[in-house]
């Protein structure tokens, strides 16, 4: 139980964190990646707030469906930005890419509804970070040729293969996120080429508080629960980044 | 061998056993090293082996994680998978310096495969799995390539390694069984050379210790062993030295025992002669003392008789007047008186002529010295013995046997003397001879008396034998001695040999000895010297 929780405090974390590096930018392309990590992070957040229930081995349907889950989300994020995601024009371009993000969130919920109801099974793997990369996949289809969004890390601590960080943003986490004198939380963004096209490119930072070193934190080497090799990280390390790309 | 000390021997008895020593060690430190390196060869292949099989091992490890990889994404399966294959390239590293081409084609395949898995890794993880699966049945081929060459190396190893092996342990056993038989033929020879060895030391040993025992009960003609060049050799030398020394000590000892004896037997003589110079002049003095007595007795016997004659002449008359008996008697009385004293006269004659013989041996001889035919004085001495005795006896009889030396030159001698002793001598024979004679009462025996001269050149020899009763060993010591006779009373004085052995060593200086064996033989033998200075020393001694 300890693993669920520690993957709901982590995402817990990243919210604040992402409340720390929101305040600054004010044009449309930060805003709407702001608002996109704010979506994916609280549907995450949900995920762990439910690990209990989802690794409920006596418990079949747990009617944690994609709208409940959606819902659930989107309380977070109003209570998070003050703003309701329905409110924002559906046709311009942060209310498509918001609502593409909402959609991802339903949809992969529902297409785990078998793993998440499955009885008589207890950890069952369906937990925030894999939800948040199936949604990111999700989301990067519906949201294909406008934008991409991939929570990565530094290449030492990623552990799927998909999350692993492009030159860009490797180099980013390297040069700035991790630089001593960056400052906490804050993110960082450039208008870099992405293929032949210019595309604005966000990196916002997130931290290990104490409940995520459950599963990344000492001894290094130790295997976690989930049978994978503690990372040795410390509280206030550098954990991982969501990179959001918006292409113009 | 023999001709080596024994130090010398034993030096070389050690040197050659130090010798099969050090070559049997020489010999296993060259067969254990081409074993050792054998099996350091064969240890070599195993660790191919297991460089081979952990080789296989990382393999499986790096195809189980990259699979892991396609489904997982987990990075960590990446890594393990990475770190397998890194492990493997170590494991061919060292396998390379084996067989490098056969590795270089392991390489090879394992490019392949890495290439294809990587790619088909990268699809799953990009969602095309389609083309993951075909990339990954093609990276299975190339597996299946890998693992069939490190199969067929380990294999290959495995056969080198076990021949190896067993050439190594063929090469051991080999060098095991020649160095038991060198081993045993060591002993073998060891155990006869120290047999050689000994014999050559015990062998001559016991030759010493049988000399030494010889020696020790006085055989001082053992043998000695013969000298070699060794200890032993040297210790028989010094044994053959002391042989000699023995030798000398024993010749020295018998000259010294005869020189003894002979001083005894001039001692027992000197003693014997002093005897007979003290009896001589008792004899001489009680000859003297009796004579004068002796010569009234005979003259007063001899004048008894003729006044007895007289008186029986002068008292015819009366004697006639007597009756028959009376006068008978009276005859007969007077014819026993004048029987008696003749009797008186008889043996009153008869002790004079033994008075007279005692003062004769007590003055010694009082003829004069002369050159004389010894052989022709013999002949006469014997002729007037033998008639002597054909005239007491007219039975009697002997043989002559004469060796007397015709080249004999006269000698220097008183004759009356030497002839008396002569008589004396063969007397003496005739008695003996003729009471075997008697003796044998009439057995076929013939009295035989052989008389041999000899010139000795300084010195003459007489021998006188006869082959009459002989003289017993225990009479021998007294038959120089005066008045000793076994003759019978009457027939012998006892004083022959007596005055002849003075005649013979006091008068002429010579020596008269008797060898003698009852009922066969009585030989006496004179030897007279020539010289008269001879002569006079031993009369003066």
């Amino acid at each position: 139980m300890r693993f669920f929780v520690a993957h709901g405090l982590f995402v817990s974390l990243l919210i604040a964190s992402t409340a720390v590096g929101a305040a600054p930018p004010a044009d449309e392309d930060t805003v709407i990646a702001q608002s996109l990590a704010e979506m994916l992070r609280d549907a995450r957040t949900v995920v762990s707030n439910n690990q209990d229930l989802i690794n409920n081995p006596e418990l079949g349907d747990k009617h944690l469906s994609g709208r409940v889950v959606l819902d659930q989300t989107v309380k977070i994020y109003q209570k998070a930005t003050g703003s309701d995601p329905a409110t924002i024009d559906p046709n311009s371009r942060q209310g498509r890419l918001l609502r593409a993000m909402m959609a991802a969130i339903a949809a992969v919920t529902d297409d785990n509804q078998a793993t998440i109801n499955e009885k008589g099974t207890g950890f069952k793997g369906f937990i925030p970070a894999v939800f948040a990369r199936l949604v990111s996949e999700d989301f990067n289809q519906r949201a294909k040729g406008e934008a991409e969004v991939k929570v990565t890390a530094p290449p030492e601590l990623v552990r799927n293969r998909k999350a692993r960080p492009d030159a860009w943003e490797a180099d980013t986490m390297k040069t700035k996120l991790l630089a001593a004198t960056w400052p906490k939380g804050q993110p960082y963004s450039a208008v870099v080429d992405v293929n032949g096209h210019p595309a604005f490119r966000v990196m916002v930072p997130e931290y290990y508080v104490g409940s995520c070193l459950v599963c990344h934190g000492s001894p290094k080497g130790e295997m976690d629960v989930t049978g994978y090799p503690k990372e040795g990280g410390k509280v206030g390390d550098l954990g991982a980044a969501v990179s959001i790309t918006l292409y113009h | 061998m023999t001709g080596l000390t024994i130090r010398m021997r034993l030096i070389l008895l050690t040197a050659a056993g130090l010798l099969v020593l050090v070559a049997t060690n020489f010999y296993l430190t060259r067969a254990l090293g081409d074993n050792s390196t054998g099996m350091v060869k064969a240890a070599g292949l195993l660790a191919g082996i297991e460089q081979a099989d952990s080789a296989q091992i990382a393999f499986g490890e790096m195809r189980y994680w990259m699979t892991d990889l396609a489904v997982s994404q987990l990075t960590l399966s990446e890594r393990n998978a990475q770190a397998a294959k890194a492990r493997m390239e170590q494991h061919l590293d060292k396998l390379a310096a084996w067989n490098p081409q056969r590795i270089a084609a392991v390489r090879s395949e394992l490019a392949q495969y890495d290439q294809f898995a990587d790619k088909a890794v990268d699809e799953y993880t990009n969602d095309r799995r389609v083309i993951g699966n075909s990339l990954l049945a093609q990276a299975r081929q190339h597996s299946l390539a890998v693992d069939q060459l490190l199969a067929s190396i380990v294999a290959d190893l495995t056969d080198e390694a076990v021949a190896a092996r067993q050439k190594a342990m063929a090469e051991a056993a080999a060098a095991t069984r020649l160095s038991r038989i060198v081993v045993a033929v060591a002993v073998l020879v060891g155990i006869l050379l120290t047999f050689l060895l000994l014999r050559t030391i015990v062998v001559p040993l016991r030759r010493l210790i049988a000399a030494m025992d010889g020696l020790n009960t006085g055989n001082v003609d053992v043998a000695i062993p013969k000298a070699g060049a060794d200890e032993i050799g040297a210790v028989a030398l010094t044994l053959g030295r002391f042989r000699d020394t023995l030798k000398e000590q024993n010749r020295r000892e018998r000259e010294l025992r005869a020189a003894h004896d002979e001083l005894k037997a001039t001692q027992a003589s000197l003693i014997h002669a002093e005897k007979m110079a003290s009896l001589g002049q008792l004899t001489a003095g009680i000859a003297h003392e009796i004579k004068n007595p002796l010569n009234f007795v005979n003259n007063f016997a001899s004048l008894s008789v003729e006044l007895l004659d007289e008186l029986k002449q002068t008292a015819r008359p009366a004697i006639n007047a007597l009756g028959a008996d009376k006068r008978a008697e009276v005859d007969e009385v007077i014819d026993m008186l004048t029987g008696n004293l003749e009797k008186i006269a008889e043996h009153g004659r008869r002790a004079d002529g033994i008075v007279k013989s005692m003062l004769a041996h007590s003055h010694g001889g009082s003829g004069e010295r002369q050159q004389v035919d010894l052989n022709a004085l013999i002949e006469e001495a014997l002729n007037l013995a033998y008639h002597g005795a054909r005239a007491q006896d007219r039975d009697f009889n002997i043989t002559f046997e004469r060796e007397l030396d015709r080249t004999l030159a006269p000698i220097e001698l008183v004759p009356q003397d030497v002839t008396r002793v002569l008589l004396n001598l063969f007397g003496n024979a005739f008695y003996a001879a003729d009471k075997r004679r008697r003796e044998a009462a009439g057995a076929a025996f013939q009295p035989v008396m052989r008389v041999a001269t000899r010139d000795l050149g300084k010195e003459v020899e007489i021998r006188v034998r006869d082959n009459g009763t002989g003289i017993p060993p225990e009479l021998r010591d007294k038959l120089f001695q005066p008045f000793f006779t076994t003759k019978p009373t009457g027939e012998g004085t006892g004083l022959g040999l007596s005055i002849s052995y003075d005649i013979v060593t006091q008068q002429h200086g010579g020596t008269i000895t008797v060898d003698s064996r009852v009922g066969e033989f009585t030989e006496f033998t004179i030897r007279l010297p020539r010289s008269r200075q001879a002569a006079t020393a031993a009369t003066q001694a």
